[in-house]
């Protein structure tokens, strides 16, 4: 610390480094161990998993030659994409999060706050950084089972281009958050970066950035020197958002320091349902006031209140038992009546996923087996949205437990608004392969059986992911288990609904695999899809519709058993 | 004929704190009964566990013969809670109908009209009511309470948030409960309600200390 820095600063500094201190202090030596144990257990399990994705056959020398042309533009569009984020998230703020303490009692106090919001930033763009060239790595070692090249090389490549994918998109964050980009700033310049990536892949010109930082990734294939630029143009973001980190918002940072600190311990928890509420806090995302369309309703002004018509609905005769279901109409119509609120960047978001989705369908059509679950993964989260009427009354059972009729008849109803949007969304992904190069008749002859399927196993399983919660793990019976096998139910049962979405897409190898021989690939795929899915899919629902009996009779069935224990131990 | 609501033995414990000690009690239909007690005393816990959404630790609860959470004493008992809990995604008027219908309430629009009319709302009928301030956010959990049919209205700490007009509107749409034949039970720690009930029961620790006519002078010593 030089002699001539303010004493806040001084001050600043010496907090941070006493905090540290005493995080380490506080550190166990063994449990820090254990920790490290776990990280690489997990971390070697997920490498030797994810590394053979791709699968081992070389492409043909066709493909190779199309990897050439398109693939730097292509890979180009997922960094532009990475960029997009990071702009959105600037212009929200982002993508700093801070102790709520640090906000209200460092940037509240009299330092200069790019001194404050350095170090954080730097420990985050360093975090950022290490990720990328983890993800970068692998992904190159992928890339090297199916192209020509040294594997070394591929993992290079891929490392270095993740690394600065990564900072990039932090580097563009900070400086849109430190400029106060206003959000509908950003979000155009999100939609221009975007749209400049997808220039080049469409036009297959090198105009932008992202492109040369794509073609960088390739350099097992071809070296250009002229690629470094674009390393250097998204090298110069983290340096000039640092520069400018001070300017960042103290209202979106308290925001933010709130709602990030419980973000990050519902996903400890896998509670994807709060993790989904908070991020939609997060990104200020609210249902719209004016429906896109409006479901004819009632309206107070069709009856005039009048005398004598006003009384409450006291009956204290009693109407006699309830029988039956419930107004299944009024129910569906709730269903839509929200999904006719859904915000912008809800429906923008879908659409992104069902085309994602659409998009790897085409890659597993090439012969990428694994990308099916990407497929499944998509309509999963897509159907997490989908099924947001449902959700609430998880969120709030109060409501649900007023109504006089089982939980389970109420919830059923509700996602039938939901299992139609999805269906709609299935086609936007049909489109969006038929936009990829498929042959539009097989496309929909293949899609086309998958939508129902697809999507009532997606509603399905995102809604017994939100009505099971978060995982009991550290509590109960769990706390019994050793945690690698503790972590393996809490994994199973964290990854059980996606699955579910995921075999929902299999129909769709069959389809290829009929192809390959020949054979018509529309009915195999509606052969294995439409019976066993759906027989599926309604074991799902019936799971749904009697969870709560369910839990009330394993509920009554422990306390009989430790009624009997009780007495068989009094005898 | 049995009580509106009955409790025998209902106690809640959570861990080693008793929420609320075996409890007796039998409140009559058409009884207007005020719930009196300090932050704490058991109040909430006594009507989470008669609306079903607290199960007991010991004893049983019962609305209108049914034992309580069941169909049948869902259907008899609407409950208003201290917190409001409202859809994002739906406007006042669609929580209204959504309600009216899930209840297959009969006519239910003119009291619809009458509710938002009586408490202030008409001008926000299109609105989002989770984005309204806390009090207009009251209000609609109100007008929601009321739009179904019920024999048994248990209401809890339903003043907070009021302004003077809406104080009003709810009394007087409580009064109006009771004289068309419902239970009305609510829990307060304001005074308003006193005068009007025809019964009184304190709470403190989780322990009836009180159950019998009370003047706003013997609530305030109860609950000091």
């Amino acid at each position: 610390m030089s002699a001539s820095a303010d004493p806040a600063t001084v001050a600043l500094a010496e907090l941070t480094q006493a905090r540290r201190r005493r995080r380490v202090a506080q550190i166990d030596a063994f449990e820090g161990l254990y920790r490290a144990y776990l990280t690489f257990f997990v971390g070697g399990l997920a490498v030797l998993l994810l590394s053979n994705l791709a699968g081992g056959t070389k492409v043909s020398p066709a493909t190779l030659d199309q990897v050439r042309r398109h693939g730097p533009a292509a890979i180009g569009l997922a960094v532009a994409f990475f960029m997009a984020i990071g702009l959105r998230s600037g212009g929200r703020g982002g993508p700093l999060a801070l102790d709520k303490a640090d906000v209200r009692h460092v940037l509240l106090a009299p330092v200069d706050r790019s001194v404050a919001l350095r170090r954080p930033a730097v420990h985050q763009l360093r975090f950022a950084a290490l990720t990328g060239v983890g993800v970068g790595a692998v992904s190159g070692l992928n890339a090297s089972h199916r192209l020509s090249g040294a594997v070394v090389g591929w993992i290079a490549a891929g490392a270095v281009t993740g690394l600065l994918a990564v900072v990039g998109a932090m580097g563009v964050a900070l400086v849109a958050s430190g400029r106060r980009l206003p959000r509908p700033v950003a979000g155009l310049l999100a939609l221009v970066v975007l749209g400049w990536a997808g220039a080049d892949l469409a036009t297959g010109r090198t105009t932008s950035p992202f492109t040369l930082l794509g073609g960088l990734a390739l350099w097992p294939l071809a070296v250009h020197p002229v690629d470094l630029l674009g390393a250097g143009v998204v090298l110069a973001l983290p340096v000039v958002g640092l520069a400018g980190v001070g300017g960042t918002s103290l209202e979106a940072s308290e925001l933010r320091a709130r709602l990030v600190g419980a973000l990050r311990f519902a996903a400890t928890l896998q509670d994807v349902r709060t993790v989904l509420v908070l991020r939609r806090q997060l990104s200020q995302e609210r249902p719209r006031p004016r429906p896109w369309l409006r479901i004819r309703g009632w309206k107070p002004a069709q009856v005039t209140p009048r005398p004598g018509t006003g009384g409450l609905a006291v009956d204290t005769l009693g109407r006699g038992p309830v029988k039956g279901w419930p107004p299944v109409a009024a129910i569906i119509r709730r269903s839509l009546q929200g999904l006719a609120r859904w915000p912008v960047q809800r429906l923008g978001r879908l659409v992104l996923l069902s085309v994602g989705g659409g998009l790897a369908a085409t890659v597993v059509w090439r012969g990428t087996t694994a990308m099916v679950v990407v497929v499944g993964l998509c309509a999963f989260l897509a159907a997490l949205d989908a099924i947001e009427p449902l959700s609430q009354d998880a969120d709030h059972p109060d409501r649900v437990f007023a109504v006089p009729r089982p939980p389970g008849q109420v919830r059923l109803a509700l996602l039938v608004g939901p299992v139609v949007a999805m269906v709609v969304l299935g086609f936007v992904a049909i489109g969006a392969a038929i936009l990829a190069g498929a042959p539009p008749l097989l496309a929909l002859q293949v899609g086309a059986p998958l939508t129902l399927p697809v999507a009532v196993l997606a509603c399905g399983g995102a809604a017994v992911s939100t009505l099971l919660g978060p995982s009991s793990m550290g509590s109960g019976s769990s706390l019994l288990l050793p945690p690698e096998t503790a972590g393996i139910a809490v994994a199973f049962r964290a990854a059980g609904p996606p699955a579910l979405t995921i075999v929902g897409v299999l129909p769709l190898l069959a389809g290829r695999s009929a192809s390959v021989m020949g054979q018509s690939a529309g009915a195999a795929v509606a052969r294995t899809a439409v019976f066993p899915l759906l027989t599926l899919g309604v074991l799902v629902f019936a799971f749904i519709r009697f969870r709560e009996e369910l839990r009330v009779f394993m509920e009554e069935a422990k306390q009989g058993a430790a009624g009997r224990k009780t007495a068989a131990d009094g005898k | 004929m049995p009580a509106a609501l009955l409790a025998s033995g209902l106690t809640k414990v959570y861990g080693e704190l008793v929420a609320l000690a075996p409890l007796d009690l039998a409140i009559k239909d058409g009884e207007r009964v005020v719930m009196v007690g300090s932050n704490g005393s058991g109040k909430t816990t006594f009507m989470r566990m008669v609306a079903g959404l607290l199960e007991p630790s010991g004893g049983a609860a019962g609305v209108a013969g049914e034992p309580a959470g069941s169909i049948n004493a869902r259907a008899a008992l609407s409950y208003l809670p201290d917190e409001p809990v409202l859809y994002d995604d739906l406007s006042l008027a669609e929580h209204l109908e959504y309600v009216a219908r899930l209840h297959e309430a009969e006519e239910w629009q003119p009291r619809a009209a009458y509710l938002v009319d009586r408490l202030g709302l008409s001008h926000r009928v299109d609105d989002l009511p989770a984005q309204f301030s806390r009090g207009l956010r009251q209000k609609t959990s109100i007008a929601l309470a009321l739009i179904r049919p019920f024999e048994v209205l248990v209401v809890d700490e339903p003043f907070v948030g009021l302004d003077a007009p809406g104080r009003s509107a709810l009394l007087e749409l409580l009064d109006q409960a009771a004289e068309d034949g419902a239970t009305v039970v609510v829990a307060s720690h304001s005074v308003e309600f006193v005068d009007r009930a025809s019964r009184c029961v304190a709470l403190r620790d989780g322990e009836l200390v009180h159950d019998g006519p009370a003047s706003q002078a013997d609530v305030l010593r109860l609950v000091s």
